[in-house]
């Protein structure tokens, strides 16, 4: 019964977001009225979501990229490094994002690079570097997770054993053992870079505005609009969850998200 | 013939670099700046002046409430759903636990307009409401009060609070609960005697976990009641983006956010490990 | 290859935890076993001849040459892991020809000699299966040939039959020997089953709480044991409390047996080891002294288990209970103990 009533405040929501869009219609009824794609249309042709659309995607893409680049070593590092307070910082690292607000570190940002000395508010790459830094504790801890789960410390050990040098291990064991690991953590990130409101509302510079900034101002419009272009959002974050969580690891981690 | 250096412990660190540089440099390092505007810049004294601010105390006493209500109800509810899973079958578990992580990966604004639609003053359910006799006015004016926006809130916090207590609930050995019945202990009893308090650290730093987030957050709050709405969140957001805007009152305030975080996070996290070393 | 630890003392970080003055030499092409329980610090010895952990105090000879500096890659030692440690996304042909691989040998000469060493352990109809799909055993023989397609110096397995079956296990054990035989290998075999140790090493290392206890062979092992915790430890054993009379004999709780008593001075206290096979049952008092003569004691039967090859039984002797074996089948009413079987302990518990 709980799972039901939980179910439909769940997806009730999305359901009706899906409706709205293709309803001609909806204004204090209970369902929308007619059907039409013009909305879609609308939102495609929207200069301003244009732009923030193609922004988003390249920060998602960007932050996918550094995130990997820097994550896959951190986590490597901490886990093999037989520190004594692993454990502690690992924790440390996972708990940090969520004590301290995303629009604390935004207001950060802003005293220290609306500076004459560092004048890159606004700026795509701050924007790229913020995302970066609000997921790389979800990619670390999803591949601290795996590199136990999936016992890596003694395969390495073995293809050591069997003569592989370090750079030989990391080629043939630890990148293939977690490629699953890897893909699923960068949809995730993908999935959270896309939707990110908090940071990004205030660190964005006008022209380079994220999807959900540009969306934010369209809850004044005409709801069938709203819908549309909410639903394009909802679409990206849900193929990206799922390819995440598709990807056949067999953990499920604990995800940072975004309010 | 020496060991490589990525094979000494030394070297493994050295890998972790690139990552602890970037988070000390955009993370902890612009946090202090935050803390050393709110102390020093402004003459120093914008603690004193938020303290005489009444729009403060309104927002903290809404922020409490906010996150309170939010996380308790979340408790609540992801606590009764864990439960209900544990007795499912994997698959189908799995099948749920796919479903239920959606909303981690939604931006705010997804789900603020979900809401809109759903309970807002022409909402769905609010609409629906209506036929039974309640007024769509004084419905929506509750659901954008600081306890009906929890409900929003909990569109995030339930998933947390499930993924949080469903692993330990999993491997809680349900032999003990029989045990307790075989003894004569009621269904409540069972729950409160012998199931809570075993998985007690849990609950706490699920709890400690939704709070600090939900207590930090502004981004559904905005889109769902612009800056009506008093809460510490957004009335350091008016602050933020208002033109010449007061940096060392907003830097004070945003150090009352990160201290209220950073309290609430390692109070569970002292409380959980506290608990798992007197059980050792 | 010899392999000598000397002085040998390992503690893990921020722990009590380790072994302490290993002095241990295992000679060119000898199956050394190493038994004793969970955390006495067997698979710490592995560890640190493999080089996964480095001592911080003593010396490794690997031959004359000391190796305590070198990483485990350059050591040249075959490793089996108790969880085997194959790598999942490999075939099991590719999984054999890795260490051949990372020695820079030609695509076709390591296939090649893997697609034999495969054939050796009898899995070439299971070259291009990956782990997951292969069971216990098979991994097992695929674990074995990856350590063993490159002629390493040594072979060391930790544990590795812990994970199969009652059955498998003990053909596992004739096929590691039979390997080891063939390749003439220096091998370090670590497990917790001392009959396991028993049946295949040339001598076998007891350890305790990190120290070495005896190094012997198995027939001395047993029969011959240093301490009551080998006793203990390897087959099973009855500890009788007993004090020496004379030369030639002891007194027990029911009576006086004779035995040597070398090395105890009349009137002291000791622990006695019977072996539950050392103890002779027979129907009745008659029988029993018509052929053993005259330290012969009625017994009653307490416990009576059937095994199949023997029957173990608890029997009562004047109020102490000993546990015997026997191929009996029939009645038991008395029994006496072999002189030469009895082994004494200075007190220790």
């Amino acid at each position: 019964m709980i799972l039901i009533l939980y179910l439909v405040y769940l997806l009730l929501p999305i359901a009706l977001l899906f409706l709205g869009s293709f309803g001609e219609k909806w204004t204090n009824t209970l369902l929308p009225q007619g059907f039409t794609l013009h909305w879609y249309l609308e939102v495609a042709s929207d200069p301003s979501f244009q732009r923030a659309f193609f922004v988003s995607l390249f920060v998602a893409i960007a932050t996918c990229g550094i995130v990997v680049l820097i994550g896959l070593p951190m986590a490597y590092g901490m886990e093999r490094g037989t520190l004594k307070r692993t454990q502690f910082f690992t924790r440390l690292l996972q708990l940090m994002p969520i004590a301290a607000p995303p629009m604390v570190v935004a207001f950060g940002y802003i005293i220290l690079f609306s500076s004459d000395a560092f004048p890159y508010l606004g700026t795509t790459w701050l924007l790229v570097i913020g995302h970066v830094v609000s997921t790389l504790p979800y990619m670390v801890q999803t591949l601290i997770g795996d590199i136990r789960h999936l016992g890596l410390v003694q395969l390495e050990q073995a293809a050591d054993s069997l003569g592989a040098s370090f750079r030989q291990r990391f080629l043939h064991v630890v990148v293939p053992t977690l490629r699953h690991s890897i893909l699923s953590g960068l949809f995730t990130v993908g999935a959270l870079s896309i939707g990110e409101f908090q940071l990004s509302n205030l660190i964005a510079g006008f022209l380079n505005r994220t999807y959900p900034i540009v969306l934010l101002q369209s809850f004044y419009n005409a709801s069938g609009f709203a819908c549309s272009a909410t639903v394009v959002l909802l679409i990206l974050s849900i193929v990206a969850s799922l390819l995440g969580t598709g990807a056949p690891t067999g953990t499920f981690g604990e995800r940072k998200n975004v309010l | 013939m020496r060991k490589s250096f990525f094979s000494t412990p030394g070297g493994y660190i050295s890998l972790t670099l690139p990552g602890v540089l970037l988070l000390g440099g955009f993370f902890i390092f612009p946090l202090l700046v935050v803390l050393v505007t709110s102390f020093i810049e402004g003459g120093g004294d914008s603690f004193v002046r938020i303290l005489q601010d009444p729009l403060f105390y309104r927002g903290l006493w809404g922020s409490l409430v906010l996150s309170f209500s939010a996380s308790f109800v979340s408790l609540v509810c992801g606590f009764l759903i864990a439960l209900r899973m544990v007795k499912l079958s994997s698959r189908l578990r799995n099948i749920l636990m796919l479903l239920i992580s959606l909303p981690l990966t939604f931006s705010g604004m997804v789900v603020a307009y979900g809401f809109i639609l759903t309970f807002g003053r022409a909402g769905f359910f609010t609409i629906l409401l209506s036929y039974v006799g309640v007024d769509p006015v004084a419905f929506s004016r509750f659901i954008y009060s600081p306890v009906g926006l929890s409900f929003a809130y909990c569109y995030y916090l339930i998933p947390r609070v499930v993924f949080n207590l469903l692993p330990v609930l999993l491997n809680f050995d349900t032999r003990k609960l029989l045990a307790a019945e075989s003894f004569g202990a009621g269904r409540i009893r069972q729950m409160f005697e012998i199931l809570i308090p075993e998985i007690l650290p849990a609950i706490v730093s699920a709890f400690c976990l939704v709070f600090s987030v939900a207590f930090g957050a502004y981004g559904t709050a905005l889109a769902l009641t612009g800056t009506q709405l008093n809460i510490l969140p957004l009335l350091l957001y008016s602050k933020i983006s208002d033109a010449g805007s007061d940096f060392p009152v907003a830097a004070a305030l945003s150090v009352v956010l990160l201290s209220v975080g950073t309290l609430v996070m390692s109070a569970g996290e002292l409380f959980a490990s506290h608990r798992k070393e007197a059980h050792r | 290859m010899k392999i000598s630890l000397q002085q040998i003392t390992f503690t893990y970080p921020h722990t009590l935890y380790g072994v302490f003055d290993i002095d241990l030499e295992i000679q060119e092409g000898e199956l050394l076993a190493v038994i004793g329980s969970s955390g006495s610090g067997k698979t710490t010895i592995l560890k640190l001849i493999a080089g996964f952990e480095h001592p911080q105090k003593g010396t490794l000879l690997f031959g004359d040459r000391p190796v305590q500096v070198l990483p485990p890659s350059k050591r040249n030692l075959g490793v089996v892991f108790q969880s085997y440690a194959l790598f999942p996304l490999m075939t099991a042909l590719e999984n054999v020809a890795y260490p051949l691989k990372v020695r820079g040998v030609r695509t076709e000469d390591r296939l090649a000699r893997a697609l034999e060493m495969l054939r050796r352990v009898g899995l070439e109809a299971f070259a291009d299966r990956y782990p997951a799909t292969l069971s216990g055993g098979q991994q097992q023989r695929v674990a074995l040939a990856r350590a063993l397609v490159f002629q390493p110096n040594a072979l060391l397995l930790d544990e590795p039959l812990s994970a199969l079956d009652a059955k498998l296990r003990i053909e596992m054990r004739d096929e590691i020997r039979n390997l080891q035989r063939q390749n003439g290998i220096t091998t370090i075999h670590v497990t917790h089953d001392q009959e396991e140790a028993l049946s295949i090493a040339d001598r076998v290392a007891f350890l305790k709480d990190g120290r070495l206890v005896q190094v012997d062979t198995p027939k001395n092992l047993y029969d011959h044991p240093k301490t009551i915790e080998v006793a203990k430890f390897v087959g099973r054993s009855n500890l009788i409390p007993v004090q020496v009379v004379d030369t030639d004999r002891i007194e027990t709780p029911f009576g006086v047996l004779s035995c040597s008593t070398k090395g105890f001075s009349p009137g002291s206290s000791s622990t006695a080891l019977i072996r539950p096979e050392s103890i002779l049952l027979y129907p009745s008092i008659e029988a029993a002294q018509s052929q053993h003569g005259t330290t012969v004691f009625p017994c009653k039967i307490i416990r009576d288990r059937f095994l199949g090859p023997v029957r173990r039984v608890d029997v009562e002797v004047k109020g102490y209970i000993l546990e015997a074996e026997t191929m009996w089948r029939g009645e038991i009413g008395a029994c006496s103990i072999k002189r030469d079987s009895i082994c004494l302990f200075l007190k220790t518990e």
